[in-house]
């Protein structure tokens, strides 16, 4: 079975390797027929380069930590929110009936088109593109999170009740480790939505960070600066992706395949 | 444990259902005490009464001198075994954390036949196993009665009779007072000291079996007719 799982794992990685690989030809082949000039489509050789120049000068590499830790913050306190949320919602039957409006209404909200406001109340510091990333990341973290928390199997938590746990108790001991894989998931989605997030929060006055690298590479009319951005950002967003889901997949594997038996 | 006048209703499509119909019944603190009757019959219903997860709507539940039930430890119809924790956790999980002990443990885990299983988590364990958890983690909080509600009716017939046999080993050693809920004729007849119809609401005749020795060969003619006593008197029910 292990071993099933391993050659698949091999042959997904293949397969993505031959995507690539096709991807790549077509890009050059697409560069290299004069249609579009190499300001608009830039060759991977010449994406290439500007990346190797980047790599060489550590620019890149400050980007990434720029970015990366406006990203943490960000994404740090969106769960933190998100997760006293949740456990309000559980815990305080009303609560949400007094801020689930509120939540709902902001959910609908573009964190972008509160820049201007961001800026104006925060001004062009570090808070602002926080605020962003908080936004960008929250809601997908708060839904999956309350829902692992209402979703405690009602057998379970008889148990809990038999034997006279009080209700904080069945709250650490049963709701929170049931809804491990949806605070999982959640976290997931939501550290992906703060990449994505990171042009936006980078676009108020940011001086660093892969946000930064885009536009100013936009504004310097270097679209292989550009792509060198975009690609970074993808394969960063694809690393965190990958250890989220390692560590969906160890939950997954500690509890079985099964319900809650 | 004695139970007087149990009143519960639900309301099922508008209608008002009662299930429980002013039930008396005594429960010796040692014996095992068998409810038996058709499934829907309410034999759930005043097991989780006892329990105490649902409120009955007129009646009273005391043990021994006190007002309340006591200590109840409960097996349900399936194992409900917390799917994050190893059997060794699920065991003392409802133990507090200061009582638990490692000489406990071991007993258990000797007693329920789960010793070199400690660390399994329950989803690599058989149905008859996650049982065992069960019933470890309910002695493991050191009731004082054991509420068991149709606790191998999931299982296949070797397992369950296994089970059952472990199950009088178990009593023999702990000697809690057990009531045990099924509507199988030959799993009451195996396990019960007293076997009680439940019908109606109330509970019906009660058969004394507490003279007859375990293990119980059911195809003895003294079993055979008390099987058919029962088989008669559930039918007189029915009709």
């Amino acid at each position: 079975m292990a071993e099933k799982e391993k050659s698949g794992g091999i042959r997904r990685g293949w397969e993505t390797i031959w995507g690539m690989g096709i991807l790549l030809i077509v890009w050059q082949m697409a560069a290299g027929s004069g249609i579009w000039s190499a300001y608009v489509l830039p060759p991977p050789a010449k994406v290439a380069r500007a990346l190797t120049k980047l790599v060489e000068s550590g620019v890149l590499f400050c980007h990434i930590l720029v970015s990366g830790r406006r990203v943490l913050t960000g994404f740090s306190i969106a769960f933190a929110l998100a997760m006293a949320g949740g456990i309000l919602a559980t815990q305080v039957h009303t609560a949400e009936e007094y801020y689930g409006g509120l939540l709902e209404f902001m959910r609908n909200v573009p964190p972008i088109s509160l820049i201007a406001l961001l800026i104006l109340w925060f001004g062009i510091g570090e808070i602002s593109k926080i605020i962003i990333i908080v936004l960008a990341s929250f809601f997908p973290m708060y839904l999956n999170i309350r829902k692992g928390f209402f979703s405690a199997s009602i057998r379970l938590l008889e148990v809990g009740d038999v034997f006279r746990l009080t209700r904080w108790q069945k709250f650490c001991r049963i709701v929170l480790p049931s809804a491990v894989p949806d605070i999982l998931v959640g976290m997931r989605i939501g550290l992906g939505y703060s990449w994505r997030a990171i042009i936006g929060a980078e676009m108020i006055a940011a001086s660093n960070g892969l946000g930064y690298l885009i536009l100013d590479a936009q504004q310097m009319s270097r679209s292989d600066k550009v792509i060198v951005g975009i690609l970074t950002i993808g394969t960063v967003g694809i690393l965190c992706d990958k250890i989220f889901s390692l560590l969906i997949g160890r939950v997954a594997g500690v509890r079985g395949a099964g319900g809650v038996g | 444990m004695r139970i007087r006048g149990l009143r519960k209703s639900y309301q099922v499509s508008g209608r008002c259902l009662e299930v429980l119909k002013g039930l008396d019944l005594d429960l010796a603190d040692e014996g095992i005490t068998v409810v038996l009757g058709r499934s829907g019959c309410g034999k759930t219903t005043l097991l989780r009464l006892i329990a105490g997860l649902e409120t009955a709507d007129w009646g009273e539940i005391a043990g021994g001198e006190m007002t309340d039930p006591g200590k109840i430890g409960v097996i349900f119809q399936e194992p409900r075994l917390m799917p994050w924790l190893t059997v060794e956790k699920n065991i003392l999980f409802g133990v507090k954390k200061k009582r638990q002990d490692r000489e406990t443990l071991s007993y258990l885990l000797a007693l329920t036949g789960l010793i070199g299983f400690e660390k399994a988590r329950p989803f690599q364990l058989s149905g008859g196993m996650q049982q065992r958890v069960a019933l470890a983690r309910a002695l493991a909080y050191e009731p004082d009665f054991l509420l068991m509600d149709e606790p191998f009716a999931a299982l296949d017939y070797f397992t369950r009779t296994q089970m059952q046999q472990e199950l009088l080993r178990i009593h023999q050693k702990e000697n809690k007072g057990i009531l045990f809920v099924t509507h199988s004729i030959e799993e009451a007849l195996t396990l019960g000291t007293k076997i009680v119809i439940l019908e109606n609401g109330i509970c019906g005749k009660s058969y004394d079996l507490g003279d007859v020795a375990f293990p119980r060969d059911l195809l003895s003619e003294e079993m055979l007719s008390r099987k058919r006593e029962l088989i008669l008197r559930i039918e007189e029910y029915c009709q």
